[in-house]
């Protein structure tokens, strides 16, 4: 522990100076000379013309999902994810309160950090984006008919979902892993026991082909190691599941320097396939645990929050076949596998090379039982015996691989900030370019599936400097993107993100703009609190709750005038927009509410709970600009005080005479 | 308005002289100028666009309504998409509310009009002046419900019971 301590000081100022000359080796001689003289019109996307690509960025830190067009950077929309979102009242209406409670209460915030689109064959399909919550261990389901998020599960036995969502190619399943080795849940015992008592979990979430429903198929129980990230065999290699692991040294203190004593740490190879024979041979076992699973019904507008008490785990060192462990230098972040399915790009964050390994020769290994031992009770496949070959001084800090479907591999390189192109079948560097700074993930368009459309690799950057105006010690998030489809790679262009950008995914916008939802259809409204119509409208008391049935449509809120609440009360606005055309939402927000405003879709009703304090006359008004007398959608609601014998009443609408 | 399928003979000539009607003041270098005299065929075309401007049907997809029968099981289908999508800003009795009450429409309206402002409500009030004349007085432009051609087709017949109309459109 002494030692360990005493070394620190001279690691850190290692690393200040490496990181310090990295960072002066890669600044641009001038921000002008950069870019070629067409960018401009490359990116330039005309008044009324629409992007090429949708981008979906995490939003990191800011819990939600940034939606971005491309070629142009300019963000489309914020859907809101895992933290609350006042702009539209996300985690404050009564609708979608349920959406964001865990099995240990409400959780107004998260941390997002990989989208991951659904695939058929392989290839993007347009229906749904998958992110995870990495701090409280959770997976999002977002509709993108509707860009609206429609399901979050919970998963049991996981700390940090890091390694987190991947689908495999048909979208059977998208797996979550965990970053932090943990206790099962509920255990008591202390740290220092982690080796015998911490565990990892790999979890398979099964998706429903018609509906995009899920459920936790099973969760394979391996050594205690931290998981990164993770990719889906495809092709020849479908049926596996490659994950990065690190601390494989299974320190739990002082990590930086703990967890980065070996060599090498792991890729964990994981046969899905036979992992589903061993459950249907009954190998799997049922053990307690407690996890919720919350659905958002868009016919009801309403979202639902069931308690899972059950989770089928499966035993990694007991079950034979189902994972292996390959050697892979240093600390390990992206497992990536390339369009063929041949190879597995592996990027150890602290290492000198890209190790590329084949499939096949992990399958001969696997065969000849070419191990150069066991971890936990799992076979380590040597690592020779794996490797297709290295990827030689590749730069510094190799973090993440995509494909551009044309042979090439391209790997971001943190500490030495750029992007280095190589081709998958020799491993030669082909081509470099740096990134304005400390490049994290980088997305090519598809660029994890069987056909990436290789126009553009997007970088997703951690510090941005001197790139924009400075706004204070916070400066905006940063993302690049880079043209890749000629020999060289241009940088095209600059754009700001929210969050961190993590990672992000990108499709064709065709793929997605025509199935848009443009209206919620009143006739298909479930919600037992809409009033689908302006004779619905309607205030009702049951004890000391009133509810207020209100219709919204350009320009007046139905009823307009309330009477008889008092203090003690608890108010429900149930507003109902009995609008039926594209892009006409309308809000609605009151004076002195502790909650939010509520944005509401055409068609869809939305709840707002407001407890009056105070004796008065309290007005409420539409937000969202919507016609010429959008300042008259307004109304009043009286306060009396409690026990006060004014009547519950309310106008329907009356014009004046 | 170019895939005609109706059998009355009238309502293709008016809908083809609207057409034409809508065409030429649609297109401005075609425009005759004040000082010219229009030519004979021009005069013809402009008599019989004032001959069937009492019989306006608006701008849209429908150009001829089949008023049969009084059908009641329609009109209570359209009275309750009416309930639904209309009735927060068109009274049936009374004054106006935010748009026109709706007593008497099958007086002042064709089916085909209404139906059209119905269905086709944004071409309807930038180019029917009908319509535009109504939205200088309403100053709320009319939000496009997405009603379904039956629907809009069971409104007309709800109208018509509105005003007692078990006959025709207008008796
Ligand atoms: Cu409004």
């Amino acid at each position: 522990m002494k030692a360990k301590v005493t070394r620190r000081p001279l690691l850190i100022a290692a690393a200040i100076i490496t990181l310090v000359s990295a960072l002066n080796g890669c600044k641009p001689k001038s921000a002008s000379n950069v870019v070629e003289g067409d960018a401009a019109q490359r990116v330039y996307v005309a008044p009324g013309k629409y992007d090429d690509y949708y981008l979906f960025a995490s939003g990191g830190f800011s819990g939600q999902v940034g939606v971005y067009g491309l070629p142009s950077g300019r963000l489309l929309k914020v859907v809101p994810v895992f933290s609350v979102n006042p702009e539209n009242g996300w985690g404050y209406s009564e609708e979608t309160k349920p959406m964001l409670e865990t099995s240990q209460g409400f959780s107004p915030w998260d941390d997002t950090h990989h989208p991951q689109l659904s695939v058929t064959n392989g290839e993007q399909d347009g229906r749904w984006l998958f992110i995870n919550a990495n701090n409280h261990p959770r997976i999002a389901r977002i509709d993108l008919k509707s860009f609206k998020t429609v399901e979050i599960l919970e998963l049991p036995n996981v700390g940090g979902n890091h390694a987190s969502p991947f689908v495999t190619p048909n979208t059977e399943y998208v797996v979550g892993a965990t970053r932090f080795s943990v206790p099962l849940d509920g255990e008591d015992v202390p740290i220092s026991s982690f080796k015998e008592n911490f565990r990892g979990t790999v979890n398979f979430i099964k998706i429903d082909k018609e509906s995009g429903h899920m459920n936790l198929a099973f969760q394979i129980m391996t050594p205690g190691v931290n998981f990164d990230l993770a990719r889906a065999g495809k092709g020849p290699s479908e049926g596996w599941m490659f994950f990065s692991c690190y601390n494989t040294e299974q320190a739990y203190e002082l990590l930086e320097v703990n967890a980065t004593q070996k060599d090498k740490d792991f890729i964990m190879a994981v046969n899905w396939k036979k992992a589903e024979e061993y459950i249907k041979a009954g190998k799997g076992v049922k053990k307690p645990a407690a996890y919720l699973h919350n659905k958002y019904d868009e016919k009801s507008h309403m979202a639902t929050s069931e308690l899972v008490k059950e989770v089928l785990q499966l035993d990694a060192k007991e079950l034979e076949g189902i994972c292996y462990f390959i050697p892979c230098p240093k600390s390990p972040h992206g497992a990536d596998v390339d369009p063929t399915g041949k190879y597995i790009a592996a990027s150890g964050k602290l290492a000198a090379v890209i190790p590329v390994f084949s499939f096949e020769k992990i399958q001969k290994a696997i065969a000849d039982k070419a191990f150069e031992g066991d971890f936990g009770g799992i076979p380590v496949i040597k690592y020779d015996a794996a490797l297709a070959g290295e990827v030689k001084k590749p730069g510094l800090g190799p973090l993440h691989t995509e494909f551009d479907g044309k042979g090439f591999g391209y790997t971001s390189m943190f500490v030495s900030s750029e992007i280095v192109k190589w081709n998958v079948e020799t491993r030669e560097v082909v081509d470099r370019i740096p990134t304005y700074y400390s490049i994290g993930h980088l997305c090519i368009p598809g660029g994890d599936t069987k056909k990436p459309w290789g126009q553009y690799v997007i970088a997703l950057n951690k510090i941005t400097k001197d790139r924009y105006l400075p706004t204070g010690p916070e400066l905006t998030q940063s993302a690049q993107l880079i043209d890749i489809s000629g020999d060289k790679m241009k940088l095209l262009l600059d754009f700001p993100t929210i969050g961190e950008p993590h990672y992000a995914q990108a499709i064709k916008a065709d793929l997605i703009k025509e199935k848009q939802v443009q209206w919620f259809k009143l006739e298909e409204n479930t919600n037992p609190f809409a009033a689908k119509g302006e004779g619905q409208a309607r205030v009702e008391r049951k004890g000391n709750e009133v509810h207020v049935y209100m219709t919204a449509i350009r320009s007046h809120l139905t009823p307009d005038n309330i009477e008889g609440v008092k203090v003690g009360d608890v108010v429900y606005f149930h507003v109902t927009n009995l609008e039926q055309d594209f892009d006409v939402p309308h809000g609605f927000a009151i004076k002195a509410n502790n909650n939010a405003e509520i944005l509401v879709m055409p068609g869809e009703t939305q709840t707002l709970k407001w407890v009056p304090k105070a004796v008065g006359v309290y007005p409420f008004y539409c937000t969202d600009f919507c016609s010429a007398l959008h300042q008259e959608m307004s109304g009043y609601i009286r306060v009396s005080p409690a026990g006060s014998s004014v009547a519950l009443s309310f106008n329907s609408t009356k014009k004046k005479e | 308005m170019t895939t005609l399928k109706t059998k009355a003979t009238l309502s293709v000539a008016v809908a083809l002289f609207f057409a034409a009607a809508i065409a030429s003041c649609g297109d401005s270098s075609n425009k005759t100028s004040g000082n010219q005299t229009p030519n004979a065929e021009e005069k013809k075309l402009e008599e019989k666009v004032n001959e069937i401007k009492h019989y306006n049907t608006g701008i849209g997809p429908i150009t001829k309504v089949e008023i049969g029968p009084f059908d009641a099981a329609m009109a209570a289908k359209g009275k309750s998409v009416y309930e639904m999508k209309c009735q927060s800003c068109h009274r049936i009795e009374g004054d106006r509310l935010v748009g026109p009450s709706f007593t008497g429409v099958t007086e002042r309206r064709t089916p085909e009009w209404v139906m059209n402002m119905i269905m086709n409500t944004e071409a309807m009030l930038n180019e029917d002046q009908t319509a535009k004349d109504m939205l200088e007085i309403c100053l709320v432009r009319m939000p496009n419900q997405n009603v379904a051609e039956p629907d809009a087709r069971n409104i007309v017949e709800y109208f018509r019971e509105i005003d007692g109309h078990k006959k025709s459109w207008t008796e």
